[in-house]
């Protein structure tokens, strides 16, 4: 086991080097840099250029650039951003801190309703409940989810019009004075601006997750054991719930390491839609802005993460499910 | 012979038509790629017409009446022209119909000749499914706010979105079949990356010196990588220095290491281990932000046919990883089955063996996971022009129609609710395909069949 985990981080080293240098070398390939724009501007001197440019280390060659950012990268300095004049990991925490409002109780929201779902379908295959939530779970699936998003701003915005309440906000993470409340109501604003981006985040994952159940749940009912477990006479509720199901959920417990980058990867589309201050709009920004070293110090956060999920997940694997031996 | 069996293909096709929905799927395609296709004839306007005096931008859809105001009894369906005004408050234009202006009749298969179309590009027509006579208008999803027919434009944007769909797949699938199918059929059979001076004889004799110019090349690049990395470290402290001597060592044995090899037996490299190390690496950036960053090395100001092209790459080139470790999982099992040993043994060539036993093992998974990815393909399309970087004007896809329907803040889809019509479009075609595949994949997998 041990022999196989240090395997397993020895692997990562070239995989984190070959993914950082092509994070890298994505931001360097796009035409012109952060000071491009700043060029166009009649008011900074070509002198100025050249001093940002060479403070910023944009004027060396490509390959300086990322040892030197290699090397920080190294001493755990993710580097520095052009746009914000600070710390990338300064810049890039409170904006994850804000995404994983809405991703957190968005990814418990879609365990708590996939998997019943996806139980629901297998126990009750072809029912007339299996046939509905399987179809709401495609509707959910199909419809992108800005557009959802927008739609839930059409309707709360219509309800509005006609009754003059707005029942959830929809754009924004606070109210407007939001900083003269009490602490406790500071909470309450941000979780109610946060109902309907979750419930949009949500909405998407749910039929991917629910037919996963219940192709697993539909397999472990096929086998021998329940056939036995029912003959001997167990409870409906234990065989369902004691044999079958416990070992249909063993998959899932390979999904949880990849949940570890989801956490900070944002919610997408709902932010942009819905004017969270989330990571993925700010993301856009820095695309926008060739804001290299936020661009490389989020990729590189991101894929650390995914590879120590990764590990986790094998790991985990080899301890709930006794079957599987790593060599 | 004749066989009283059914055929593989006849017991799929009964099984497909049981699932009810699949087969809804396919006819609800069926008619959004002829609408797409026929684009010219379904859409009663020119996507980019439109009119300068009397201005129609923000017009709301068109009321088609059935019942005649004078009579009160049914009627051949027509519509009234429109009149524009300000609203004085919000300023913005209002449309009122225009009885005076008398009855338009809508009228199908109508000739019109001042906005003729070509279809396929080739074949140049202006007859049109349905239309009224001018000046009178009909808008069956309204205008945008050049006073653009939206209805039109969205038949026009399903040939962007749909086709982009098919064609994104088609680009994976080729990389992920390709990809995956050598890195599962060559596992385990590394290729030789270079010659010792020792084996240097016929074709060796250009090869060796060439590999071995060539890994001279990467050793230095090694050497020169680490150093420059010391040489640029600002740090002085202990623990800095201890990290530049790490990364010089590092450097100094990955060369040494490739010396050593290069003279004493060829190099070897097994494409299975460098396809899958790449397929990890895709994988680890997530998609989003792979995708937008990719497109961001590319300028937005270029030719819009090249921008419809450089998006379909784009998100083939996203795609095919996942696909290329099934494939390979695939061929390797079936590398090891009976018939394929049996085809070995009998002096089949590599070729001959792949395309006769290896391809045909992954075809039903392929027709479905192709069936099934394509849904994530319009998704991908249409969130990239959401966000202006996919397809650009004159062009235009389901996704753009929407990101010009929320640019002007909220107030422009809750005045206007007709702009959001064409993410209907989007959920109903992905929706059908995943039905479609769903209904596939029941039919092709032989488990699945009740």
């Amino acid at each position: 086991m041990t022999t196989y985990v240090l395997r397993r981080i020895l692997y990562l080293i070239p995989t984190f080097f070959g993914a950082t240098f092509l994070a890298f070398l994505i931001i360097q390939m796009a035409p012109g840099d952060y000071l491009t724009q700043l060029e166009l501007d009649p008011k900074v001197t070509p002198e100025t250029i050249a001093r940002l440019r060479s403070q910023f280390g944009l004027d060396r060659p490509v390959y300086e650039q990322y040892l030197l950012w290699m090397n920080n990268l190294l001493h755990l300095n993710l580097g520095y951003s052009f746009a914000y004049q600070a710390p990338v990991l300064e810049v890039i925490w409170p904006r994850v801190v804000n995404s994983m409002v809405i991703v957190i109780p968005s990814t418990i929201l879609l365990y708590l309703v996939a998997i019943p779902i996806g139980v629901y379908g297998a126990v009750r295959q072809y029912s007339l409940g299996d046939r509905i939530l399987s179809f709401l779970a495609y509707v959910g699936l199909s419809v992108p989810s800005f557009f959802l998003a927008l739609i839930a701003i059409y309707v709360l915005l219509q309800i509005k019009f006609k009754t003059g309440v707005l029942i959830f906000p929809v754009s924004g993470m606070t109210s407007s004075g939001f900083e003269q409340l009490p602490p406790l109501r500071q909470w309450l604003d941000i979780a109610w601006h946060a109902v309907v981006p979750i419930l949009v985040a949500t909405a998407n994952d749910i039929a991917g997750l629910s037919r996963l159940m219940r192709g697993q749940m539909l397999e472990v009912l096929g086998q021998d054991y329940i056939r036995t477990a029912r003959a001997k006479g167990l409870a409906e509720r234990v065989v369902l719930y004691k044999h079958a199901f416990r070992n249909a959920v063993i998959p899932f417990v390979a999904t949880l390491g990849g949940l570890l980058p989801s956490l900070i990867s944002g919610a997408g589309f709902v932010e942009v839609v819905m004017a969270w201050p989330g990571i993925t709009p700010f993301f856009l920004d820095a695309i926008a802005n060739q804001d290299l070293y936020v661009i490389a110090g989020f990729l590189t956060v991101s894929l650390v993460l995914l590879m120590i999920g990764n590990l986790i997940s094998d790991l985990l694997l080899a301890w709930v499910d006794p079957r599987i031996r790593y060599e | 012979m004749e066989r009283a069996s059914t055929s593989q293909f006849a017991v799929a096709l009964r099984q497909f038509r049981k699932h009810r929905l699949a087969v809804w799927g396919g006819r609800i395609l069926l008619v959004l790629y002829l609408m797409a296709a026929f684009a010219g004839f379904f859409s009663p306007y020119d996507p980019n017409y439109y009119e300068l005096y009397p201005p129609k931008g923000h017009h709301p859809p068109t009321r088609i009446h059935f019942v005649d105001p004078e009579t009160g009894r049914l009627t051949r369906p027509f519509v009234y022209a429109t009149k524009r005004s300000i609203d004085p408050v919000t300023l913005q234009p209002r449309y009122e119909e225009d009885p005076s202006q008398g009855k338009f009749y809508v009228r199908f298969f109508v000739r019109a000749p001042e906005q003729p179309y070509t279809i396929f590009r080739v074949f140049r027509s202006d007859l049109r499914l349905f239309g009224v006579d001018p000046p009178g208008r009909i808008f069956l999803m309204g205008t945008d706010n050049f006073g653009r027919d939206l209805f039109s434009r969205v038949v026009y944007g399903g040939q962007v979105s749909l086709t982009i769909g098919i064609l994104s797949a088609l680009v994976s699938f080729a990389l992920g079949l390709l990809l995956g199918g050598i890195a599962g059929y060559f596992s385990g059979r590394p290729f030789r990356l270079s010659l010792p001076p020792s084996a240097w004889r016929g074709v060796g004799l250009l090869l060796g010196p060439l590999s071995l110019l060539l890994w001279l090349g990467v050793a230095a690049a090694a050497l020169f990588l680490a150093f420059s990395f010391a040489r640029l470290s600002p740090g002085k402290d202990l623990f800095s220095l201890g990290i530049d001597a790490l990364v010089v060592l590092l450097g100094v044995l990955a060369a040494g290491a490739i010396l050593y090899r290069l003279f004493r037996e060829p190099i070897r490299l097994d494409p299975d281990d460098l396809i899958m190390r790449t397929v990890e690496i895709i994988a680890a950036i997530p998609s989003l932000f792979l995708l937008i960053s990719l497109r961001a090395v590319f300028p937005t100001n270029i030719d819009p046919l090249l921008t419809f092209y450089l998006v379909v790459g784009l998100l083939g080139f996203i795609g095919w990883g996942g696909l290329a470790r099934v494939v390979r999982g695939i061929v390797l099992s079936v590398r090891e089955m009976d018939y394929v040993q049996a085809a070995r043994a009998l002096g089949a060539s590599d070729g001959r063996i792949i395309a006769r036993h290896v391809l045909p093992a992954t075809a039903s998974y392929v027709i479905v996971s192709l069936s099934l990815t394509i849904p994530g393909f319009i998704l991908g399309e249409s969130g990239l022009s959401f966000l202006g970087l996919g397809v650009t004007e004159p062009y235009t896809s389901w996704g753009l129609l929407l990101q010009a329907a929320q640019q002007g803040g909220f107030a422009s889809f809750t005045d206007r609710p007709w702009v959001l019509w064409p993410g209907f479009f989007i959920f109903l075609s992905v929706l059908s395909w995943n039905f479609l595949g769903d209904g596939l994949r029941d039919a092709l997998d032989p488990r699945r069949r009740q």
